[in-house]
């Protein structure tokens, strides 16, 4: 019974949430409130069939494929645009920029990420934990602060913040280890 | 190092070319990574299916076990540290012995059976653990690849600034492009909480070694054993046991203490040595963390438990990695739930490179060489299976030979100047090889036909032909695909 329960309050949460969507502005909040009511309760009946952990796995899986019953009846199919003719240059390759792109590549592997391997071990000791919950919380910083900072050398408006974020932190971490 | 002369441009356009940059180097590995992953979430079905014929039951008494490990013990001598015996399971109802070195099946009445031989599906499984690279550095890189995964999916938000105005949007025929592009935003945001837990747990199971190693070193004197005791529990210190084990009394004496118990394996641990106990790992309902353990000695006395509901939260945390990883928590149906999922990542990566081959002006090296490698993967896997079962190849070797070879095989043929695409003719190979597989297969295992583990195995190979084959008949020809659109996105 919960089972059933929870695809169907699901169900209408992803149905609430497409009628938002598509309504107008002035509808928007009505929608929007009854998918996040439904949304408590399609929570309620997963975690009553399947315990917190199993439920809110469920919940996310049937979210993800739901939506694509909604997204596929709804997908619009309409006449091929016009092509443009491009040019090709087979078997040629701009080695300048494959240089630039390993270049790069051992920038962001071994300094970012070796900065990142010390300083995840220096916070996560630093935390009030014990053992097992630091070497978690080092598992996930880890790849958090290295994957953090690639995106931030991109998307930096000053390229100094970057060196000295990354100076701040191996010194952080050199100080903690050494 | 990025170039930053235009700081103006908005954060979503800067984000992207993050996306691009990190997708580009990523995808190859992406995309091995995620096939594989597909088929090693169904792994041990495809263990099974790959060797049919092996008896197969779920009901065992404790002396029918306690047999099946001495005639073992009898039989295999050889030095080794452990001894599993695996029970029956949804997955696979079969019981299996094995030490160290080699696995055997146990047969219905007792005796030992066939030896544990399924090399095509622990190809892939090793695929996909370390990329078929020396262990250590393999498994670092797909950590590597699991952070910049993440970095991916971070990435990929911020530069999808209409994430919400196009959250149900999919233009179908338009063009390829922006048929590609709708599709690759649709599945990457929806699938988001599959994709960060992907992508996290790959992390972890890439990069705990290399930080255990420098938490040991610099907080616990390099000694990595106590840190790990510390992490994931310590092993019990026995002295002046049996040589061998009663695992007839282990296992009444579990059923005494938990009489619904339906142990996955159990392990005898410093086999033969006078230190050796017996471990079982049990399900634990409705708890994503890997087992709930009961060890014995090797009298069969109970020595202590490990209850998951008193681990440390972080152990907690790390030991739920695995089943949330690979579906392995709520039978064969989530499983292929997880294979939808991860065929969804599949696309994404690369959907992605295609996104980006389609929006430059030209076509160079890369196109031949990246649209080669997307169906040489398909083509080398079924082949690989193929010559698995028809000559009893070495898949590790027919898998890398097929893949680089069918990868570069596409600038000899652009120089061919042949009416098709080169992926066109991999498409029509995978789906002969799959074809050529199930018939193969069907062949060579005729006498098991009336069993359901036969005909699983002709059903996924048909299922390979047949997708590959309804890709061959949506394919371009090439005078069109070399002046296809370039929409915006």
């Amino acid at each position: 019974m919960w089972f059933a329960l929870a695809l169907t309050t699901q169900a209408a949460m992803m149905s609430c949430l497409f009628f938002s969507w598509q309504s107008p502005d002035h509808r928007k909040p009505g929608f929007r409130g009854a998918a996040l009511f439904a949304l408590v309760a399609s929570l309620f009946c997963w975690q009553s069939l399947a315990g917190w952990e199993l439920g809110l796995s469920y919940f996310f899986i049937a979210a993800s494929l739901m939506a694509w019953v909604l997204i596929l009846n709804r997908a619009t199919r309409t006449k091929p645009a016009r092509s443009k003719p491009k040019t090709t240059q087979a078997l040629s390759i701009n080695t300048r920029k494959l240089a630039m792109f390993f270049v790069r590549l051992v920038f962001y592997v071994l300094f970012i990420g070796g900065i990142c391997a010390y300083a995840s071990i220096a916070i996560s000791y630093d935390l009030p934990l014990g053992e097992p919950e630091r070497m978690a919380v080092a598992t996930f910083l880890f790849p958090s602060l290295w994957a953090g900072f690639i995106i931030y050398s991109f998307t930096a408006e000053r390229l100094w913040r970057l060196f000295a974020l990354l100076i701040f932190l191996a010194l952080y971490a050199w100080l903690r280890l050494a | 190092m990025p170039e930053h002369k235009n700081s103006d441009r908005p954060l979503s356009q800067r984000s992207l070319d993050a996306h691009s940059w990190i997708g580009l180097f990523a995808a190859t590995f992406l995309y091995l990574l995620c096939f594989s992953g597909v088929l090693t979430v169904i792994g041990q079905e495809m263990e099974r299916w790959e060797q049919p014929g092996i008896d197969e039951f779920n009901d065992y008494s404790p002396t029918f076990i306690d047999q099946a490990y001495r005639r073992f013990v009898e039989t295999h001598t050889e030095d080794t540290e452990h001894i599993h015996i695996v029970f029956p399971r949804d997955a696979i109802p079969r019981i299996v012995v094995e030490n160290d070195h080699q696995a055997f099946f146990v047969n219905h009445d007792g005796s030992l059976g066939a030896k544990e031989h399924a090399p095509w599906i622990k190809m892939v499984i090793d695929l996909h653990k370390h990329l078929h690279l020396p262990s250590t550095i393999g498994t670092l890189l797909t950590g590597l690849i699991a952070a910049l995964l993440l970095a991916l999916i971070v990435s990929g938000v911020l530069a999808h600034k209409t994430m919400v105005k196009e959250a149900f949007r999919l233009r179908l025929g338009r063009s390829k492009l922006t048929q590609s592009i709708d599709l690759h935003n649709r599945l990457s945001v929806w699938g988001l909480p599959f994709h960060i837990m992907i992508a996290l747990t790959s992390c972890y199971f890439g990069l705990v070694g290399l930080l255990l190693t420098l938490a040991a070193g610099f907080f616990h004197g390099g000694d990595q054993r106590h840190m790990i005791e510390q992490v994931f529990g310590s092993e019990p210190e026995l002295f002046k046991q049996a040589p061998l084990v009663d695992v007839k009394a282990s296992i009444e004496n579990l059923r005494s203490l938990k009489p619904d118990a339906k142990p996955i394996f159990m392990t005898i641990h410093e086999a033969g040595s006078e230190n050796q106990f017996v471990e079982f790992y049990l399900m634990k309902d409705q708890r994503l963390i890997y087992s709930e353990n009961f060890r014995f000695d090797a009298a069969g006395n109970f020595i202590g438990q490990t209850d998951p509901d008193q681990l440390p939260i972080g152990s907690q945390v790390l030991l739920s990695t695995y089943r949330l990883h690979f579906g392995d928590f709520a039978g064969f149906t989530l499983k292929l739930l997880y294979v939808l999922l991860g065929s969804a990542l599949t696309y994404i990566a690369i959907s992605g490179v295609n996104i980006w081959l389609n929006k430059r002006r030209k076509e160079d090296l890369i196109n031949i060489l990246w649209g080669g490698f997307v169906w040489a993967l398909p083509a080398a896997f079924a082949l690989s299976f193929l010559l698995s079962q028809i000559l009893n190849v070495n898949p590790y070797w027919s898998f890398w030979s097929a893949l680089l070879t069918a990868s570069l095989a596409g600038v000899a043929w652009k120089t061919h100047n042949s009416p098709y695409e080169f992926s066109t003719v991999l498409k029509i190979m995978t789906t002969m090889f799959c074809f050529a597989a199930a018939l193969s297969y069907a062949i060579k295992y005729s006498e098991h036909s009336i069993r359901g583990d036969f005909w699983s195995m002709i059903t996924v190979l048909m299922i390979g032909a047949l997708i590959s084959f309804i890709a061959y008949t949506k394919h371009v020809p090439r005078q069109q695909s070399s002046t296809e659109v370039s929409a915006e996105p």
